[in-house]
C-alpha cells in the first residue's frame, strides 16, 4: 500500500483529508487517499499518500491552506516511522 | 391542473438537475460516504465535500467544514440551540419566530435559560434598539440572539445585518434562522455578523427533503446534540472533536445531498437576483390583485420589496380555511392556511386564533398563475356564500 518513495499523512478528520486532496489536486500535486494503516492510526482513518519528491510543494500548500498533517509517515524496511512535519525530506 | 403556491413549506417542483443528480447519485453512487475507504466511497466523500464547499461559498463562509448536515433547518436549529445554551445563558429572541425556534427555546427556559421575546411592529419587523435593550437589560449581556431573517407568515425581512454587526461587536452569538431566506435573499454571513445559520435545503435552495444545514463560523464549536458512529476513530468513546463531524453522526444523505448541490448551482446560474425578481414580480401582481378585492386585508409588509417569499392574507368574516379548501377542490390551487407552525407570529399580528391564507409563489410559478388564483377568489369573495356562517347560523336557529 505504501512504496519505498512515497510518505503517508494523516489529518484531523475525514473532512479535512477532502479537502487537503481537492486542494493538491487543483495545484496539480499528485496523491491518493487511502485507509490508514493500523500501525499508525487507532481506529478507522483515511490517510493521504504522495511521492516523497512532492512533499516539499505539497507541504507548501497545505500549510498555506491552513491545513498541516496531524503527523507524517515513511517507510523504514517494513515499518512506519513517524517523521518531523519539515517541508522538506 | 393543479397550481401550487406553497413554496414557503416546500419547493415544488424542482428544477430538472435536482431529479437527475438524485438519480444518479443513487443510482451510482449509493454507497455510505465517510464510511471505509474503496475507490467508490471516496467518491462519495468527494461528493458530499463538494457539496459543503458549495455551500459554504454560497454564505461566504471560510472553511468548508463549518457546515453541518442535518435532516431539515428544525434540526440545525434544535443543534445551535441545546448546543450552546446552558442555565443561566439570556438568549433573546422575538415574538414572530416559527416553532422551530419558539419551541425548543421554550423547552431551554425550563432548564433554566433566561428566554426573552422582543415584540414587533404592526408589519411584524423588529427593531435593533429593542434588540439592544432586551439583550443587556438589568447590566446581563446575552448569551445569543436567535431569529428569523424572514418570516414566514408574513415575509416580513428582519434588520439582520444591523443586529449581528452589533452582536459581533458585542460579543454576542447571533443564530438566524433561514428557512424562508436562503436562496431568496443574499446571505453574507460574514458580513452580516451570522454566528449560526440554520437552513433548509428544501425550499428556496431547491434540494430535496430531508435536507438541512447549520453553518458554524469560526470558533462556533456547539455540543453534539446526537452521538454515534462518524466513520473514524471508533476506538474514542467520545465524540470527535473537529468539524463537521462532531455535530453530523449516522448515515449521510448522499443522494438528496446531491440533489441540494444541483438546486444552488441552478440558483447561481440563474443568479440570486433574478430569482427575487421573479417572486417579487409575482408578489407585486398579487398584492395589486388582493388589495382590489373587498373584505380582504394584507397583512404584513404589504410591498413585495420589502418581503420575502410569501403573502398572507384574511378575508372578512370568512374562516381561512374554508377559502382553502375552496381554492383547493374547486380550481385545484394549493396555498397554506391556519397558523403556519408559528402562533407567536399571529399573535404578534393579531391573526390568532384563525391564522391566514398564506400565498407562496416559486421559481416555475407564471403571472398566469397568480391570476387563476385572484379571479378564483373574486368569484369566492363576491359570489360565494359564506357556508361557514350560513352553517354556524343554523345550527344556532336549530339549538
Amino acid at each position: 500500500m505504501i512504496a519505498d518513495d512515497e510518505r503517508i499523512a494523516l489529518f484531523n478528520s475525514p473532512t479535512r483529508v477532502m479537502k487537503a486532496e481537492r486542494l493538491l489536486r487543483k495545484a496539480g500535486l499528485p496523491c491518493r487517499m487511502i485507509p490508514a494503516p493500523r500501525q499508525v492510526a487507532e481506529g478507522c482513518a483515511l490517510a493521504l499518500r504522495f511521492a516523497i519528491d512532492n512533499q516539499a510543494a505539497i507541504f507548501s500548500e497545505l500549510t498555506a491552506a491552513g491545513l498541516t498533517p496531524r503527523r507524517l509517515y515513511g517507510k523504514q524496511g517494513n515499518e512506519l516511522i513517524v517523521l518531523p512535519l519539515a517541508t522538506g525530506d | 391542473m393543479t397550481i401550487y403556491l406553497d413554496n414557503a413549506a416546500t419547493t415544488f417542483p424542482k428544477p430538472e438537475a435536482v431529479y437527475r443528480a438524485v438519480d444518479k447519485t443513487l443510482r451510482r453512487l449509493g454507497v455510505n460516504p465517510g464510511r471505509g475507504s474503496y475507490q467508490l466511497v471516496l467518491e462519495a466523500g468527494r461528493l458530499v465535500y463538494g457539496v459543503r464547499q458549495t455551500i459554504a461559498e454560497f454564505f461566504n463562509l471560510n472553511d468548508p467544514a463549518g457546515v453541518v448536515f442535518t435532516a431539515n433547518a428544525t434540526e440545525a436549529i434544535n443543534l445551535a440551540l441545546f448546543g450552546l445554551l446552558q442555565p443561566g445563558d439570556r438568549v433573546v429572541t422575538t415574538t414572530m419566530e416559527h416553532n422551530a425556534v419558539s419551541r425548543p427555546l421554550h423547552a431551554l427556559a425550563t432548564r433554566g435559560v433566561e428566554v426573552l421575546k422582543v415584540p414587533v411592529d404592526a408589519t411584524g419587523r423588529v427593531t435593533l434598539a429593542a434588540i439592544q435593550q432586551t439583550a443587556t437589560a438589568g447590566g446581563v449581556k446575552a448569551r445569543m440572539v436567535a431569529l428569523s431573517h424572514c418570516s414566514n407568515v408574513t415575509g416580513t425581512i428582519q434588520p439582520i445585518e444591523e443586529i449581528g454587526n452589533w452582536c459581533r461587536r458585542q460579543g454576542i452569538l447571533l443564530l438566524v434562522d433561514a428557512a424562508q431566506s436562503a436562496g431568496l435573499l443574499p446571505i453574507d454571513m460574514k458580513n452580516m455578523g451570522i454566528a449560526l445559520l440554520a437552513a433548509p435545503g428544501h425550499k428556496s435552495l431547491l434540494g430535496p427533503p430531508g435536507t438541512g444545514l447549520l453553518c458554524l463560523a469560526e470558533g462556533v464549536l456547539p455540543q453534539p446534540l446526537l452521538y454515534g458512529g462518524t466513520g473514524g476513530n471508533s476506538l474514542s468513546p467520545s465524540m470527535p472533536e473537529e468539524l463537521p463531524e462532531r455535530l453530523e453522526c449516522g448515515t449521510l444523505n448522499a443522494p438528496a445531498l446531491a440533489g441540494l448541490q444541483a438546486g444552488i448551482e441552478h440558483i447561481r446560474e440563474l443568479g440570486l437576483e433574478q430569482v427575487r425578481r421573479h417572486k417579487s414580480a409575482l408578489l407585486e401582481q398579487l398584492i395589486y390583485g388582493l388589495q382590489t378585492l373587498p373584505g380582504v386585508r394584507i397583512h404584513g409588509p404589504g410591498q413585495a420589496r420589502r418581503q420575502g417569499g410569501v403573502v398572507s392574507f384574511t378575508v372578512a368574516e370568512r374562516d381561512p380555511a374554508e377559502i382553502g379548501y375552496l381554492l383547493d377542490e374547486e380550481h385545484g390551487i394549493c396555498v397554506r392556511t391556519g397558523l403556519h407552525c408559528a402562533p407567536d407570529a399571529h399573535g404578534s399580528i393579531g391573526t390568532l386564533p384563525v391564522g391566514t391564507i398564506r400565498v407562496s409563489p416559486g421559481l416555475f410559478n407564471s403571472a398566469a398563475d397568480i391570476d387563476t388564483l385572484l379571479d378564483a377568489l373574486a368569484r369566492m369573495v363576491k359570489f360565494v356564500p359564506n357556508l361557514t356562517i350560513c352553517k354556524q347560523n343554523n345550527e344556532f336557529q336549530e339549538g
